[in-house]
């Protein structure tokens, strides 16, 4: 029970003492009183709301602002006390009024001093209430250290308490003025009288209670004043859980929050809001109190409103990795354990996660001489249908602390970039950011890549390269930022990926666009003993005891990758002049070996970009300021691999068939023209091309075989059937 | 012998009468306010209810306890708030408030009677608790029971005896049992308040048109709370409110909906819970159901096969999906299930319902949809917050576990499916092949976990996915005789094999498995085998499929160990499914190609 041994008088002269004397020392060491200009403030009118940060509280008396957090409405009423008596002592100039209450205010402060006799004992109805002459709102700040509560968990032992909790806006009421004090005039002796009202609804005064009233028995009839009451703006609020709140097959719990004066009007439906308020029962009055005197309902009386969406949730920065936990992470083999943890429940594909892992992290970013030259990675994942794609994505924008979740058919009309829209209400026009812009910073995972929208595929170009948007639509011109790493997945044109065709037939997409990922990989679907055992032990486990089979390494969690994550991004690795030599060596083999094995893909410099910024990314994961001759030939061994993905599936068939097909294309440019080829020109232009005699009999008795063409009797002659 | 206990005796023995509880054999009298009607029941009963967990209200706070002062004697007396909803207090006394600390916390939930259950269920519970009640003819039903109209048919339920006599007619085959004969005489004596509760407010029932009670659940210890889920089956004891105050006066919506009059949902102050696995109400004992697992076996697989018109594979394939459960969860994982699409059925508008006919006396949750397009159209599948009334608008699906869901796919004609029939597709086509129900929050979707087994009869391949696709070989012979042996198949299944088979299938359904170490290898040599073979064509899912076939083929033999022979016959099973499926493929293809 120490709440109730509480010294509130003591308390009262610590909080003045607070207000007064709190500073912070800025950059140059000056003191910044902080309260004290606000109060100034206050007391000109020219701010409303007065928020005490508990902070600043915790610092000037820590035992002060565990009590306010334990009895916030308590101190709310102090602060709110201490506020007033300091008030007249702020004042240094004239505050101009700004409405009624203003002058009524005036004219009240001159009456009672006009009136007031010495000594004389006023009746309370008759005294002015403190609300009534305020107009400032205090309003209290949680600590840092303060967690947000689950909804669910806000419960009994709560009430009266600060709160934190966070979720999703499901109803707003409009606003509304809300009466905090009545008050009212007697129709016989012209006494006003006020009535403070603390609940939501109030049982108005009938009778004059002033002693002119009363002792003449005259029985004076109070009406209500409207101009000289006075009234908060009042919304009503019910906020949800978030749905990863909730525990598995639970309904979502939602709560009533009852927002006044400043912190209305700051959320809509379908926001995401982070309140912070007092936790308190509602007070039912008459009848209600009787049938369910039992039952009370609670609500949140809102201190501070705060939209958090999704991008700005680093709010609560996830805490900084200690020396010792880095330490226990890095070990010999951290590089794939970190990547094994991305989307464990998806088995293998260890390349493709690495390749993950180092979007993520990301390249460095590089402006030499006002060109800029984007640090982020891109990856497209190509694949049959049904490869887990679309799990490793959402995966990605689960794992990512800043990402947006789109496919290419984004339904809205803002689709991937930006658009221009008009507001209904002001007739203004107003850009609203696509998913592209909104993901700024961070991670934007586009499902169905191959189906975007024209205007769509054209303005990514920009984003992928340049890293910003263009607009120019409806007279507005202007460049938006979107630093982002677009983490791609295509699903192939014709259902499964043709391995005869080359990639911009399969994803139908231009070759512009696609070399400007970094890395394009191939996830398939093949049958290989070694894999299929392990698949099958896989499942077989999962059946056998009705879990995951135990792992050489465990995955990590999620929050400690992203804690990793961000330690990762803030090195800022260069590379050593002495690897560029190595560097140039490699990009040179690798054009030489595209230019001699006709590569679906394409090798440009664009790719040696891509290694730099590959091996940049591995150099952050090892949190070291320089790169160093193994990344690069990581970095060189992933373009290697994702390129061998969507070469490797060819390599198996053209074996067996593409001489045969390439013999026929050969023999099909032959006779273009005409409708019959001499056997003798074949076999020369066959020949020269370096296939024998052998395989081009083979083709053509093949190809004869489907009707494709006919031989006559002396084989001299090949003639098309058309 | 009828357990009394008023909410004084309880706050004066609550050990004794807790210990009394523990004993499951002594729910059984205590009244049911599923079968007893609303006019016998009494503020403060001790009763009990069975029913589906359909919605979860935010906890409640009230005064755990309370001081009154009288007003003469200026007497105090403390008093407990719990299992009550109204301040006890008589005009001679008054409230004290000072005890701050005294706010606690309950639980509530709106639960419903268990949607889909069949008609025998209903009675089994009525027959155990009838020994205690006064013989009153019993007006009130479960939902869904003798009215398991048809939902095209279906009307808004103030058409009570015109509506389920013609649904019964329809039915005719089914109508020989005793105890169907039973349900006719409970619809002469419908007209109780089960068909009052039904107009107004709704219920909120997840089967449009069906009947029952809801009945709001406080709950008080939080612990037992925690593991209750939505759709759970639970039992509950615990004290009756019927104030007539607690109706909400106000004029909010969402106030109403959340108090609606007692007399319609009366509250129930629960001293004691149980969830309950299965309806099966004969006591639970498994053991000997292993001992004639075989035989149960053999002759339910001769009613199955004479059923699906001689077609003993199809007939196996039934007898594994009947038994089937989702065993496992793991990472959106869900392993177990075994919907079944039964293709290349007889064109015989009445085939279906005779066959559900039969499952319905067999299994104790199910329900029949015909997959018209006015039913994917205007049925609502998934559940939806209702912000406005604070309320989940229950859909289709949001069925309790192991609740079977028929859908006749042959109801369906060409036309336009508008935007929520497609939906609703979408919702089922979720269903099958994850067994999770995407309910719409508005601001998101939630998925819950389900457990609903899908049988789809249609002519063709479903337009819905399925594990497993069998089409039907009609031995011609029978397609004659079909109502003949529709009537001899409901006279063969009577007691006590019909209740021994009841008992089997839930035995099976829920035993414990074990799958031994040699047939992992096994297993896993064949697969690589396959996919050898096979190569694309062969994936995981086939694996998986297999796997839980194994299981249960050794379970329907009352095995719990899955032994070689039952993998081999799971995988025999199999590749005389894809031969046919393959065979029916090339005939069904070929005539379209000749001319």
């Amino acid at each position: 029970m120490s709440k109730k041994t509480r010294d509130y008088d003591a308390d009262k002269e610590k909080i003045k003492q607070f207000l007064q004397e709190f500073y912070t020392q800025d950059d140059e060491g000056r003191k910044q009183f902080k309260y004290a200009t606000q109060l100034t403030n206050l007391a000109h009118r020219e701010q409303v709301a007065l928020t005490l940060d508990l902070d600043d509280l915790e610092d000037f008396d820590s035992d002060l602002a565990a009590s306010v957090i334990e009895n916030t409405r308590r101190y709310s009423q102090i602060v709110g006390d201490v506020v007033a008596e300091l008030l007249p002592l702020f004042k240094e100039k004239e505050a101009v009024n700004k409405d009624t209450l203003d002058v009524y205010i005036e004219h009240r402060i001159l009456m009672e001093q006009r009136n007031r006799r010495p000594g004389e004992q006023r009746n309370p109805q008759n005294k002015y209430p403190p609300e009534l002459m305020r107009r400032f709102e205090i309003y209290f700040k949680e600590p840092s250290s303060m967690k947000s509560t689950p909804v669910r968990l806000v419960k009994a032992e709560h009430i009266g308490q600060l709160v934190s909790v966070r979720g999703i806006v499901t109803r707003c009421t409009e606003v509304k003025p809300m009466m905090q004090v009545a008050t009212y005039t007697c129709d016989q002796c012209g006494a006003e009288t006020y009535q403070p009202i603390g609940s939501l609804s109030f049982m108005p005064e009938q009778m004059c209670p002033s002693d002119d009233c009363r002792v003449n028995k005259s029985g004076g009839r109070l009406y209500l004043q409207t101009r000289g009451s006075k009234f908060v703006k009042f919304q009503e609020l019910k906020i949800q859980e978030h749905s990863d709140q909730v525990p598995v097959g639970n309904i979502p719990r939602s709560l009533t929050v009852l927002c006044r004066g400043e912190t209305t009007r700051q959320a809509i439906p379908g926001d995401h809001v982070a309140v912070t308020g007092i936790f308190l029962p509602l007070l039912k009055t008459g009848f209600k109190q009787i049938a369910q005197g039992l039952l009370s309902e609670t609500y949140l009386e809102a201190h501070r409103v705060l939209v958090v969406n999704k991008s700005q949730e680093d709010m609560d920065k996830p805490g900084d990795m200690t020396e010792e936990e880095v330490q226990k992470l890095i070990d010999e083999d951290f590089y794939n354990k970190l990547a094994s943890s991305i989307a464990p429940e998806i088995y293998g594909h260890e390349d493709v996660k690495k390749a993950l892992l180092l979007l993520l992290v990301g390249g460095v970013d590089r402006r030499p001489d006002g060109m800029k030259i984007r640090g982020s990675i891109n990856i497209c994942l190509m694949g049959d249908p049904g490869v887990a794609k679309s799990q490793l994505l959402s995966y990605i924008d689960r794992l990512a602390p800043r990402s947006q979740y789109t496919t290419g058919r984004g339904s809205s009309g803002v689709g991937l970039t930006a658009a221009v829209m008009k507001d209904p209400l002001t007739g203004e026009m107003m850009l609203e950011g696509g998913a592209l812009v909104l993901a700024d910073q961070g991670i934007c995972c586009i499902d169905e890549f191959d189906k975007m929208a024209d205007s769509d595929r054209t303005a990514i170009h920009e984003v992928m390269e340049q890293q910003t948007i263009s607009i120019a639509k409806a007279g507005i011109m202007t460049t938006l930022n979107a630093r982002v790493s677009i983490l791609a997945a295509a699903n192939p044109a014709y259902g499964r990926y043709n391995p005869k065709r080359t990639i911009e037939q399969n994803i139908q997409l231009p070759a512009a666009l696609l070399s400007r990922f970094d890395l394009l990989w191939l996830i398939q679907d093949k049958p290989d003993r070694d894999n299929d055992l392990r698949l099958a032990h896989h499942i077989t486990y999962v059946h056998q005891h009705s879990k995951q089979p135990p792992r050489l390494v465990e995955p990590l969690d999620m929050s400690l990758m992203r804690r990793y994550i961000a330690l990762c991004k803030r090195k800022e690795p260069a590379i050593p002049s002495d690897l560029s030599d190595f560097i140039v060596g490699s990009y040179v083999e690798m054009r030489k070996e595209a230019r001699n094995s006709k590569d679906m893909t394409f090798t440009s410099a664009r790719n040696l970009l891509a290694v730099l910024r590959l091996s940049t990314a591995l150099a952050r994961l090892r949190l070291s300021d320089v790169v160093v001759k193994d990344d690069v030939i990581e970095a060189i061994r992933l373009v290697e691999m994702s390129k061998d993905s969507l070469n490797h599936s060819e390599e198996n068939r053209q074996k067996v068939v593409s001489t045969v097909d390439k013999i026929y294309s050969l023999i099909r440019e032959i006779g273009a023209e005409q409708r019959s080829v001499r056997m003798a020109e074949i076999l020369d232009r066959c020949t020269s091309k370096g296939y024998n005699q052998d395989q081009v009999m083979e083709c053509i008795e093949e190809y004869e075989e489907l009707n494709v063409w006919q031989v006559n009797q002396a084989r001299t002659k090949v003639t098309f059937v058309q | 012998m009828v357990l009394r206990c008023s909410l004084s005796d309880w706050e004066a023995r609550p050990d004794y009468f807790k210990s009394l509880l523990n004993e499951t054999s002594n729910w059984n009298d205590i009244p049911l306010i599923n079968v007893v009607p609303n006019h016998e029941l009494q503020d403060h009963q001790f009763v009990r209810f069975r029913g589906m967990v359909q919605h979860m209200y935010n906890p409640e706070y009230f005064m755990g306890k309370y001081e009154v002062e009288h007003n003469l004697t200026k007497e105090k007396q403390l008093r407990s708030g719990r299992y009550r909803d109204i301040i006890q207090c008589s005009p001679e006394e008054q409230l004290v408030e000072n005890l701050n600390d005294a706010i606690e916390e309950r639980q509530v939930l709106y639960c419903i009677t268990t949607p889909a259950l069949n008609d025998w269920v209903y009675e089994q519970e009525k027959k155990l608790c009838g020994r205690q009640s006064n013989n009153v003819p019993s007006p009130f039903k479960t939902p869904n029971t003798s009215t398991k109209r048809q939902v095209e048919d279906q009307e808004p339920m103030d058409v009570d005896s015109a509506g389920s006599s013609e649904s019964s007619a329809s039915v005719p085959y089914s109508s020989g049992s005793t105890h169907e004969g039973k349900r006719l005489s409970t619809d002469e004596s419908k007209k109780g308040p089960a068909i009052s509760s039904c107009s107004g407010l709704s219920l909120n029932f997840p089967i449009d048109g069906a009947t029952g009670i809801a009945c709001i659940v406080k709950i008080y210890d939080s612990d037992s709370s925690d593991s209750l889920k939505l759709n759970d089956i639970i039992d509950v004891v615990g004290f009756l409110s019927l104030n007539p105050s607690l109706a909400s006066s106000s004029s909010s919506l969402e106030t109403d909906a959340e108090n609606p009059p007692p007399s319609l949902v009366p509250r129930l102050h629960a001293v004691a819970l149980q969830k309950l696995m299965h309806m099966n109400m004969v006591p639970s004992v498994f053991d000997d159901v292993f001992q004639s697992a075989e035989s149960m076996r053999k002759e339910l697989h001769f009613v199955l096969s004479q059923m699906l018109l001689g077609d003993s594979v199809a007939a196996d394939y039934m007898l594994c999906h009947l038994i089937s459960l989702v065993y496992m969860r793991k990472d959106g994982l869900a392993l177990g299930h075994f919907s079944l699409n039964l293709s290349n059925l007889p064109r015989r508008p009445d085939y279906t319902r005779l066959l559900y006919s039969v499952l319905q006396r067999i299994l104790p949750k199910s329900h029949y949809l015909p997959m018209t397009l006015e039913n994917m159209n205007t049925l609502s599948f998934v559940p939806k917050m209702d912000y406005e009334n604070n309320r989940l608008s229950s859909g289709l699906l949001q069925l309790s576990d192991n609740t079977h869901l028929i859908v006749d796919e042959t109801r369906l004609e060409a036309g336009k499916l508008d935007v929520s029939g497609v939906a609703n597709v979408q919702a089922l086509r979720t269903l099958i092949s994850q067994q999770i129900v995407n309910y719409d929050f508005q601001y998101y979707t939630k998925p819950y976990d389900a457990d609903i087994p899908v049988l789809i009869l249609s002519e063709g391949k479903s337009l819905l996915p399925c594990d497993v696709l069998v089409p039907l070989k009609a031995d011609s012979a029978s397609l004659n005789t079909l109502p003949e042996i529709f009537q001899a198949a409901n006279h063969f299944l009577r007691e006590p094999l019909l209740s021994a088979i009841r008992l089997y299938l839930c035995g099976m359904r829920h035993s414990t498995f074990e799958f031994p170490e040699d047939l992992q290898k096994k297993a896993q040599e064949d697969f690589v085998a396959m996919r050898q073979v096979g190569g694309r064509s062969v994936s995981a899912d086939d694996l998986h499929l297999l796997l839980v076939l194994a299981r249960l083929v050794s379970l329907s033999h009352g095995e719990k160990v899955v032994s070689l022979s039952a993998w081999e016959e799971a995988k025999r099973m199999e590749e005389e499914r894809k031969q046919r499926l393959s065979n029916h493929l090339a005939q069904a293809t070929q005539p379209s190609n000749e001319p």
